[in-house]
């Protein structure tokens, strides 16, 4: 026969087995993104822009806010620079050339989904000089 | 180190305040506590970058401040499994309060400020009241960011709403929990003169000199000096009774912690002792 102890440290382990597979479960469901989707409207595909460039972003089946509200977000990239962005309309600070804008659905406690969309634009004017600058600028402004 | 061959060579004693397992313990709840407020502030609100890109990323960075929550939690509730009674014995010891104990907050400032000339209230417990009152803080933020955290970890399970409140909850506790463990450091530090030393008893060997234990924790000072006299070492100091100028070192006092270490586990596994843990 176990002793209390032991019962008691297996049930309570089982316990976190059992969140860990709930929340491994969730992650996957979550990175199905639960139904929604977005699309990048502005700027389109191969559009000739100058830096910076306003983004644009249409999204359904989800509302886009600050993480505090519990609301989703969005993860833009451009290159290997990421920016949190917690509007639907905002301003992207690009480097001259061709740059591929990426946007990618997270929840609000900062995982990502599956849901992304990318744009490649070809930048002529008013581009910043480097690549390797931690992170754009990015205007958040309220949606 | 000795300094002196005057006559008349002060013999001091240290009591073991807690053992490995608790000092274990504490080490393991703090190196992941300040992991999680470390990589919480980097991922909190819309990210700090150049915080994030020590931990890997942004995504990445959020990702284990869940799984090192998740692990934290798991410790503790390890802890609570296996050792219940210590744990019961803890929260009693911490929500235990007498009305006279009261006073050791009036008269605490000024043990602070001249402690040559002034002595704590005398209090009965473990613990000191001050020490009490830092115990239940941590244990409810402790409550209240593990719920918000396993809330906010899963998103898909609770609403909006849940997830927000959730939020505020987890800032409200981690400034709370900050601010305790700000003092509790202060006060552990030795940086105010009535507690220099007292660090020791949660580092390198779990001792603490018995004056200070007396003065800091009379009853409990007064109950290994009575019922666990294998629990001293004896060292000869040279005339220094002063806590500012403690030598507290020497390779003699650290040959007999090693023999005393032996005995004191045949000794306290035969005893009740009160420590916790």
């Amino acid at each position: 026969m176990w002793s209390v102890t032991k019962l008691t440290a297996t049930a309570l382990g089982a316990a976190l087995l059992l969140l860990g597979l709930v929340a491994c479960r969730n992650e996957a469901q979550s990175a199905e993104g639960g139904g929604a989707s977005l699309t990048i409207t502005a700027p389109t595909e191969g559009e000739s822009v100058t830096s910076p460039v306003d983004l644009t972003v249409q999204v359904s089946g989800t509302e886009i806010g600050p993480t505090s509200s519990g609301n989703d977000h969005f993860h833009v990239y451009v290159g290997d620079n990421y920016e949190v962005v917690t509007s639907t309309q905002s301003q992207v600070d690009l480097p001259g050339g061709e740059q591929t804008i990426r946007v990618v659905l997270a929840q609000a406690n900062h995982e990502e989904t599956d849901v992304s969309d990318s744009v490649t634009v070809d930048v002529t004017g008013g581009g910043t000089t480097g690549t390797d600058q931690g992170g754009y600028k990015y205007g958040g402004g309220g949606d | 180190m000795d300094t002196s061959t005057a006559a008349g060579a002060t013999e001091r004693t240290t009591l073991l305040r807690n053992r490995p397992a608790a000092r274990r313990l504490h080490a393991t709840v703090y190196l992941l506590t300040a992991f999680l407020a470390f990589s919480g502030v980097a991922v909190s609100g819309e990210g700090r970058p150049s915080l994030e890109d020590l931990l890997g990323g942004h995504e990445t960075t959020a990702a284990s401040h869940r799984w090192i929550g998740f692990l934290l939690i798991g410790v503790l509730l390890l802890v609570a499994a296996v050792r219940p009674v210590a744990i019961g014995r803890f929260i009693a010891e911490s929500v235990r309060i007498r009305a006279r104990e009261i006073n050791w907050f009036k008269t605490w400032p000024r043990f602070v400020l001249r402690p040559r000339r002034n002595a704590p209230s005398r209090h009965e417990g473990h613990f000191d009241p001050g020490q009490r009152a830092f115990n239940l803080v941590v244990v409810v933020s402790f409550l209240a960011l593990a719920v918000s955290g396993v809330v906010m970890s899963l998103p898909e399970r609770f609403t909006q709403k849940a997830f927000a409140v959730s939020f505020d909850v987890h800032v409200v506790a981690t400034v709370v929990l900050v601010v305790a463990v700000a003092g509790h450091i202060a006060i552990a530090s030795g940086v105010l003169n009535p507690y220099r030393g007292v660090g020791r008893a949660m580092h390198l060997g779990g001792w603490v000199r018995a004056d200070l234990a007396r003065r800091l924790w009379p009853r409990w000072a007064e109950a290994q000096e009575r019922d666990a006299p294998l629990l001293r070492v004896r060292t000869s100091a040279h005339g220094d009774t002063d806590q500012a100028s403690d030598p507290e070192g020497g390779g003699s006092r650290r040959c007999a912690d090693k023999e005393l270490a032996a005995a004191t586990t045949a000794a306290t596994n035969a005893a009740v002792p009160e420590a916790i843990a």
